[in-house]
């Protein structure tokens, strides 16, 4: 437990001092016809914690598995520490790896799974039994060695499968959705766990997930991954504030995606939708003329009544449906002359359905997004 | 309409507990010759059962060729299964209807291509070839139990052992045998007791000289019946109590393996 680590809060230009710890360069996996990974070049920093995120099919996965070596690139190259990892079978690699399944050894104790990896190579059996029981420390499960996996319940079989990762100090922890059949306060305690693990020891984590809530909870950097592409890579403030396409905007957060072409309106650009709706904005990366989509974030709008004036940017509307959801309230707003409602978080109690409403936000909080390529 | 499904059920259950019944009631029957229902009670015939040379020595024949079978079928099937599950799975449905046909194929027909192979191969009169017959006729059995319990097991359990450190082989000893290892056990047993009570392949290629138990019982059933052979077959009645009541706690042992929450 290095104490001289930087610690996960850290600027992240200090983590990223030395050279990367994995590197995929022009990474390509064909499944016959179908590509699941269609080219990408990425570079993980030593002791961060990188969620690739997307939504399932996007290739994601199969990033994660190349890494381990339990598939083989079409084309390109995988490496670990800079070196090649084409010859190098999983065996060898020295990753830790948490499956989806959680892949425990049914027929073995608990103490047995975790100390498989540890017998494999071929440690005595004191340091066995006195790693065993520091991993088992670590995850705050110092009594359960003599149990069989299916006595655990599924927060424990988590964190067995967490520590037998863990027990031989790999460089590299791999997960592939493992928190994602957990039910949600069990799920939110694991994810904690694991930012709390990540602080206290010396270990990168690639995250998988198309849960977007925890890539953004949890990450140093996320990478969005659609159809086999890597199509954003940045901090969670980054990937959540200046989405580099409509499909990250839309993926990522509860967003209000409104295409239209650019306008420069005197000191404030906007996007105009094709029935004359427009949308204040802080500026307009391509210039006036061009096809924009703007996202306006359902948290970072807000409700006002039409006589309530504030700022000029803003939509009238009517409210369509009003939802209490503990924290804040959610509500739909018909603006007339878009085809979706406009979905809104607010805390404003004293809205009901058919009240007409004005839909207001600050300009340097609406992500330009340039449309799509045809 | 339930009392209907009842009274059949009743029917059936009586159906299949009769022919045993018969035979464990007559098994003890005092007296030279077998009557049902017995005059008189004793365990004698399972005592002449012992001291019957003719049966003792197609018990033994018997049991050896089961174990042949078992080992035979182990050392083939255990390896072809783990084939059919793992490697071209475009080939599994045919392959699958070819093992059936293996099975659905009438053991006379078997038996006689049997007969003409070890005629002219000059192997009749041994009793190896009986259980290599046997085996062939039976591998399906063993082989679908073993793919089934391979083909339950969680694929990623192999790729986390790879992952933990381990080579191939050691997965595969460690891992994958574990795991498959109540699939094989009740395979083995079923094989087992195909092989010590399969009738028709042994009785078209025996001698004399080669004959397993089913063959003696069937042998003696022309004469007059002595009440050794109901204790014969009352043995095979108490081997397959013995296989059901391992079978049965082996389902609890796979769930106990397998238990999903």
């Amino acid at each position: 437990m290095g104490a001289s680590d930087p610690r996960r809060d850290a600027a992240p230009a200090a983590v990223a001092s030395d050279r990367p710890i994995v590197e995929l360069v022009g990474a390509v996996k064909r499944y016959g016809e179908v590509a699941a990974i269609a080219g990408v070049d990425l570079q993980i920093r030593p002791r961060e914690l990188f969620t690739l995120l997307g939504p399932s099919g996007s290739g994601k996965t199969t990033i994660l598995r190349a890494i381990a070596g339990l598939v083989d690139l079409t084309e390109g190259r995988i490496l670990i520490d800079g070196r090649d990892m084409a010859d190098v079978p999983t065996f060898e690699r020295n990753i830790g790896m948490v499956f989806q399944s959680l892949a425990l050894f049914p027929h073995m104790s608990v103490f047995d799974n975790i100390a498989f990896p540890l017998r494999m190579r071929r440690r005595g059996r004191a340091e066995i039994a006195r790693r065993v029981q520091e991993v088992l420390d670590m995850v705050r499960l110092p009594d359960i060695g003599r149990r069989r996996v299916h006595e655990l319940s599924g927060g424990q079989q988590q964190r067995v499968a967490l520590a037998r990762a863990l027990v031989y100090d790999p460089k590299l922890l791999l997960l592939d959705e493992p928190l994602g059949a957990l039910d949600k306060r069990l799920r939110e305690e694991m994810q904690l766990e694991l930012v709390r693990l990540h602080g206290e020891i010396d270990v990168t984590i690639i995250n998988v997930t198309h849960d977007q809530v925890e890539a953004l909870m949890l990450s140093d950097r996320i990478g969005v991954m659609e159809e086999g592409r890597l199509v954003q890579v940045g901090t969670p403030e980054e990937i959540y504030r200046r989405p580099a396409t409509r499909f990250v905007a839309e993926f990522v957060g509860r967003a209000n995606l409104i295409d239209g072409v650019g306008e420069d309106g005197g000191d404030r650009c906007r996007v105009v939708t094709p029935s004359g709706v427009a949308v204040t904005v802080a500026d307009l990366p391509g210039g006036p003329g061009a096809e924009y989509t703007a996202a306006l974030r359902a948290e970072l709008i807000d409700l006002r009544r039409p006589d309530e004036a504030s700022w000029p940017h803003r939509l009238e509307g009517t409210v369509a449906l009003r939802v209490f959801e503990g924290e804040s309230l959610y509500y739909e707003v018909s603006v007339p002359g878009l085809e979706r409602p406009l979905r809104v978080a607010s805390r404003r109690r004293d809205l009901a359905v058919g009240d007409p409403v004005a839909v207001e936000w600050d300009p340097e909080e609406v992500a330009v997004v340039a449309a799509d390529g045809p | 309409m339930g009392r209907v499904v009842k009274g059949t059920l009743v029917g059936v259950l009586a159906l299949v507990a009769l022919p045993m019944l018969v035979v464990v009631v007559a098994s003890f029957s005092a007296g030279e010759t077998l009557t049902f229902p017995p005059a008189g009670f004793s365990v004698r015939p399972y005592l002449d059962l012992l001291d019957d040379e003719v049966i003792r020595v197609a018990l033994a024949r018997s049991l050896f060729v089961g174990g042949l079978v078992v080992a035979l079928a182990v050392g083939a099937g255990v390896p072809a299964s783990i084939a059919l599950v793992r490697y071209r799975p475009r080939f599994r449905l045919g392959f699958t209807a070819y093992l059936l046909l293996g099975i659905t194929t009438p053991l006379i027909a078997s038996a006689f291509a049997f007969l003409v192979i070890y005629t002219r191969a000059g192997l009749i009169g041994r009793l190896w070839p009986i259980a290599v017959a046997i085996t062939v006729a039976n591998l399906p059995f063993l082989m679908f139990s073993v793919a089934s319990a391979l083909a339950t097991l969680d694929p990623h359990l192999e790729e986390a052992a790879a992952t933990l450190g381990a080579e191939r082989i050691q997965t595969f000893l460690l891992v994958t045998l574990p795991g498959m290892a109540p699939g094989i056990l009740s395979g083995t047993i079923m094989i087992f007791v195909l092989g010590i009570s399969e009738f028709l392949i042994s009785l078209i290629l025996s001698t004399v000289a080669t004959q397993t138990l089913p063959v003696a019982i069937f042998g003696s059933l022309r004469g007059p019946v002595p009440p050794t052979l109901a204790a014969a077959a009352g043995l095979y009645i108490v081997i397959a109590f013995m296989v059901v009541g391992v079978l049965t706690s082996l389902r609890t042992t796979e769930q106990f393996f397998y238990r999903n929450d």
